[in-house]
Parts: C-alpha cells; sequence; structure tokens
C-alpha cells in the first residue's frame, strides 16, 4: 500500500480539487506536487497549497490518500474515485465523491453541496453534515446515484437522492425538504425528521424515516406492517457498513405510504414507529 | 475391524457426484420456520422418485439468520445445476412463499454457479413486486396477503455428493431403529450434510435392476432377513433387521465425517454388523470405505478397491 499524504499550508479558502482521489495520484512526491487544481480562475500547482508526502504502508497494494486541509475547503475530492481509500482530515467541499465508482472515502466533518452525487459504487462516509443533494443528481444530470452507499452521520440538506437510480443514502440526522425527490429508484433512510414533501414525484424510491414526516398528497396510506427487507438495511448498515443505528430502530413496525401517484405509484415512505 | 464388538466389514460406501445448493428459511418463531422447512423437504427422499434429495441442515438462532428472526438451513441435491434450479422454484414457490412470516435466503453467496429463484418467482407479484439491492445481493419484495415475502434473486450451487451411506445389521428391528436413532443423533450435529430419508433411516434399501423389465431399483434381497435361504444373503446368521442411513453432503469430507460419528454411534449391543452399500466401484465417484474412515482417513476420493 502507498499512503500519499497533502497537508495545507493555508492561503486558499477554497480549492477546485476536482478529481484529486488515491487512484489518480501516481509517481513521486514531486510528481504529484506538480498535478495542477484551480483556485478561482488560476491554475496552481498542488505542491504550492500543499505539502506532500508519500510512504509505503502496510496490508495490500491499494492506495490511500490522506489529506489534511486545514480551513481550506477542497471541491470535488474523490471525484470519480474508482478505488483505494481516500480520508479527509476535517471538512470536504462541494462534489465530494461525485461520481464515484469504488473504493472508500471517509470525511472527518462536514460534507458540502451534492456528496456523492451521481455515484455509482463504493462507500461514501461523512461524520459530520452533508448539504444540498447529497447522493443525488448534479446540476443538469439525468440521475442521481446509481450505486454505492452513502453514509452520513449527521444531517442532510434539501433534496437528498434527488434522482436516484439504485444505492443506498442514510443519515443519523435530518433530512431536509422533498428527500428522495423524484427518486427513479433506491433508498433513502433518515434516522431523524425529514422536512416538507418527503419522496414527491418518486417513481419506485423508497423512503425511510424514523422521527416525524408527512406524506404529501401523493400518497396513500397502504399498512403498517413490518417488512423484513428493513431487517436487512438494518443488521447491514449497522454491521458490515459499521453505520451508529440506535437498538430500538432494530424492531417495530412501519407505517407503509404509496405513491407518487402523480408519476408510477410504485415508491413509498415507510414510518418507523415504536410497537 | 471391530468396534464395542461389532464387527466393521471390510467394504465401501459407494457414492455419486450432484449439485448441491443451501437455502435459509426464517420466520417470525421456531414453530413456522419448522412448518417451511417440513415442506420444502418434503416428499424428497431419493433423487430417483422425487427428483431431488433435500433435508434440515440444522436450525439457526436469530444472530445467525440474514434477518435477526429464528431460521433453519436446508440442503437440497439433483443430479445437474438445471435440476437444482427447477426444485428450488418448485419448492420456494409452493412450500415457502406460501407459509406465513417466512423469508427466504441464499445460504452459498459465494457460488459462481447460480440458480434463478426470485427472479422468476417475482412475477407473482404481478407487477407490484419490487427489488432492493443491498451489499451486493438483489432481493425480491413480493406483496402477499398476509404482508410481504422476501425472497433472494439467485441461490448458489455447487458440487456435491449424494448417496454416502451405511448399513446396520442387528439381532432385532428394535436393536436397529435404536442404534440408527443413536446414529442420527450423532449425525445432525455435523455441517454440510443431510439424511434424506425418514428420520434418516432407510428400511427399504435398493439393489440396480429388477426382475421386472424397466424397473430401475429393486430391494436389495441380499440383505433382506426373509428372504435368507431363498437368495444369496449377505446377513450373519444372527442379523434379523437390517437399516440403511443415506447421507448427502455439500463435500466428500463431510459426508465421510459424518458416516464417521454414526458409524461409532451405532456400534452399541444388539447390533451384529456394519455394512455399505456400493454397486462394484464402476457407478459411483466417491467411495467411502468404512476402515479407513474410522481410523481417520476421511477423504472418499479414489479409495475403491
Amino acid at each position: 500500500m502507498t499512503i500519499v499524504a497533502l497537508t495545507a499550508r493555508g492561503g486558499a479558502a477554497v480549492v477546485d480539487a476536482e478529481g484529486l482521489a488515491p487512484d489518480r495520484l501516481a509517481g513521486s512526491e514531486r510528481e504529484i506536487a506538480r498535478t495542477l487544481v484551480r483556485v478561482g480562475a488560476r491554475k496552481l500547482e498542488l505542491g504550492e497549497l500543499f505539502s506532500v508526502s508519500a510512504r509505503a504502508g502496510d496490508g495490500d497494494a491499494g492506495r490511500e490518500l490522506r489529506v489534511e486541509p486545514g480551513g481550506t475547503l477542497l471541491d470535488g475530492l474523490g471525484a470519480g474515485m474508482r478505488e483505494g481509500t481516500l480520508v479527509v482530515e476535517g471538512d470536504a467541499g462541494d462534489r465530494v465523491g461525485a461520481g464515484m465508482a469504488g473504493g472508500e472515502i471517509r470525511v472527518h466533518g462536514r460534507a458540502g453541496d451534492w456528496a456523492g452525487a451521481g455515484m455509482a459504487g463504493g462507500v461514501l462516509r461523512v461524520e459530520g453534515d452533508a448539504g444540498f443533494r447529497a447522493g443525488g443528481a448534479l446540476a443538469g444530470a439525468p440521475r442521481g446515484m446509481t450505486g454505492g452507499v452513502l453514509l452520513v452521520r449527521g444531517s442532510v440538506g434539501d433534496e437528498v437522492g434527488a434522482v436516484m437510480r439504485r444505492g443506498i443514502v442514510a443519515a443519523g440526522g435530518s433530512a431536509g425538504a422533498r428527500a428522495g425527490f423524484h427518486a427513479i429508484a433506491g433508498t433513502v433512510l433518515v434516522l431523524g425528521d425529514v422536512g416538507a414533501t418527503p419522496a414527491m414525484a418518486t417513481k419506485r424510491g423508497s423512503v425511510v424515516v424514523f422521527g416525524a414526516a408527512e406524506p404529501p398528497p401523493g400518497f396513500r396510506y397502504a399498512c403498517d406492517y413490518d417488512p423484513v427487507i428493513l431487517r436487512l438495511y438494518v443488521r447491514h448498515l449497522a454491521g458490515s457498513l459499521g453505520f451508529p443505528i440506535p437498538q430500538r430502530f432494530f424492531g417495530g413496525v412501519y407505517r407503509r405510504f404509496v405513491g407518487d401517484f402523480s408519476q408510477l405509484g410504485k415508491g413509498e415512505i415507510l414510518l418507523w414507529r415504536q410497537t | 475391524m471391530r468396534i464395542r464388538g461389532v464387527e466393521i466389514e471390510d467394504t465401501f460406501a459407494e457414492a455419486f457426484g450432484m449439485k448441491g445448493a443451501r437455502v435459509i428459511v426464517t420466520a417470525e418463531d421456531e414453530r413456522w420456520t419448522l412448518e417451511a422447512a417440513r415442506s420444502f423437504t418434503g416428499f424428497a427422499t431419493s433423487v430417483i422418485g422425487c427428483k431431488c434429495e433435500a433435508g434440515i441442515e440444522r436450525l439457526l438462532p436469530p444472530e445467525e439468520t440474514p434477518d435477526g428472526r429464528p431460521g433453519a438451513s436446508l440442503l437440497l441435491f439433483a443430479f445437474d445445476t438445471d435440476g437444482v434450479g427447477k426444485r428450488l422454484l418448485e419448492r420456494v414457490g409452493q412450500c415457502i412463499l406460501t407459509c406465513p412470516t417466512t423469508a427466504c435466503f441464499d445460504g452459498l453467496p459465494q457460488a459462481q454457479r447460480r440458480a434463478p429463484v426470485g427472479g422468476p418467482l417475482r412475477v407473482f407479484g404481478d407487477r407490484h413486486q419490487a427489488s432492493k439491492l443491498l451489499g451486493g445481493r438483489r432481493y425480491w419484495r413480493i406483496p402477499v396477503m398476509e404482508g410481504e415475502f422476501l425472497v433472494e434473486e439467485t441461490f448458489g450451487v455447487v458440487e456435491a455428493v449424494g448417496g454416502g451411506n451405511f448399513l446396520v445389521l442387528a439381532e432385532s428391528p428394535r436393536a436397529a431403529r435404536e442404534a440408527c436413532e443413536a446414529a442420527v443423533d450423532a449425525m445432525r450435529r455435523v455441517p454440510e450434510v443431510i439424511l434424506p430419508f425418514p428420520g434418516g433411516v432407510v428400511r427399504s434399501g435398493s439393489k440396480v435392476g429388477s426382475l421386472y423389465k424397466g424397473l430401475s431399483a429393486s430391494t436389495n434381497d441380499a440383505y433382506c432377513p426373509t428372504l435368507r435361504g431363498a437368495v444369496a444373503s449377505r446377513l450373519p446368521p444372527a442379523v434379523q433387521s437390517v437399516l440403511e442411513i443415506v447421507i448427502d453432503g455439500l463435500s466428500d469430507k463431510a459426508v465421510a465425517e459424518s458416516m464417521r460419528v454414526g458409524i461409532l454411534a451405532a456400534a452399541r449391543p444388539g447390533v451384529v454388523a456394519i455394512s455399505a452399500g456400493n454397486y462394484g466401484g464402476k457407478l459411483g465417484k466417491f467411495h467411502f470405505k468404512l476402515r479407513e474412515i474410522l481410523n481417520g482417513d476421511a477423504d472418499g476420493k479414489g479409495a475403491a478397491s
């Protein structure tokens, strides 16, 4: 394993680091330092903004990129990443992990807007909150996530999972308005409350809410039941993915609402309640 | 060789290559788990007459099942992958889908060869079914009157061994039964095997062929005590009854280990000898030599005499 560490020197508030990912940084420290990034309209070498170090680590032949951003927000970190591990020891900017197809990203802070937007595979973990359209579609994109897992321990902004096609988004806190907006399919789980009009215009998506939610008018109540698939989700998230889920959510029943009947009507909102 | 005075005949069990699948069924409680398990594994004693052989491998506590409910691990065997797939589809569709509270999971997720089960069954949902992809495995949610049936899309199929066996030659029917009961109790603790016959025991062991044309198997007359004197009997003078235990397993090692613990448990007062069924070694790929198994050579491959 090769571990590349980037430590911010300071001096730039926002850096467009689109595609800065462990599987794209090859070569010596000097070569990595020459990688171009954007700051506003200017292109700068990475080495002007970060000190770069590379060393051999334990384990297999994968690559790990560790970023200590300090006060600098890096946009597009890990975008399009296919393998390896990216660790952000602080906050990430917008579009972290956007379009990633494999590997794992761990953000030990907050993430900006469009975290994991359009991701197709891999695991993106955010320890803090995430902004607008986490796991959703980028502006102008035809769909959001098509695979992978986005785990946000904090809260997520509006339109989490918007236009997602497949995959899982889980939020440990609350979600803003329109969670799962226009989702083609896929699953959004929110352990807290969700804002207005969850799952609005979804086709086959599932929005699972363990806090409070108000289904929008396009949804109709179906039944109260204990779907086995939710037992699998809870165990999968808490088990192999290590996402903290309170013990009470391992049981309970769900109120099922089907909709959105402005679309196919094959989506659902599942509202947990304790038995 | 003698164990506790019981003669272990110098012979071997002849077994065949088969294909196997493992089904994990779960339900709200043990009662409904067992109902589904017994229904799924019913009428599956012999692949010749039932198209497959199936049995309960073991019961699973909630902490060992995918959904945290009580469960059972079921094994099903047939001659080829297509046969396993057809039987799985029939039995999951008729015996597990129909059973209250159940869900059904693949117990061999690492297997490369796959048999579609939930995929074809999904159409029972009449376009109201929905799928979820979780951890690389696809599940189908099929709406049913009770609520929702969850079934995995495909099930793994692996190489397996069918027809491991041994015969218990006893002084009385009761002694044969009690020896087999002790053997079955011990063998059911061995993983990766099932004993597909009623209670794990066969009273009607067969030989290949028949005096009747077109009948592929008939009673094993050499071991029928009522025919002693009428046919070339293989029974020692003191033997009044014979029972057989048949074993199917996911590996030859598992079958051999099952035979080993079973023979050790069956060797008890009232049992005269323990033998095994074979076809001269020309039909089956696996030859489990009784004495070698008991000596710790648990691999049946290439052991034909």
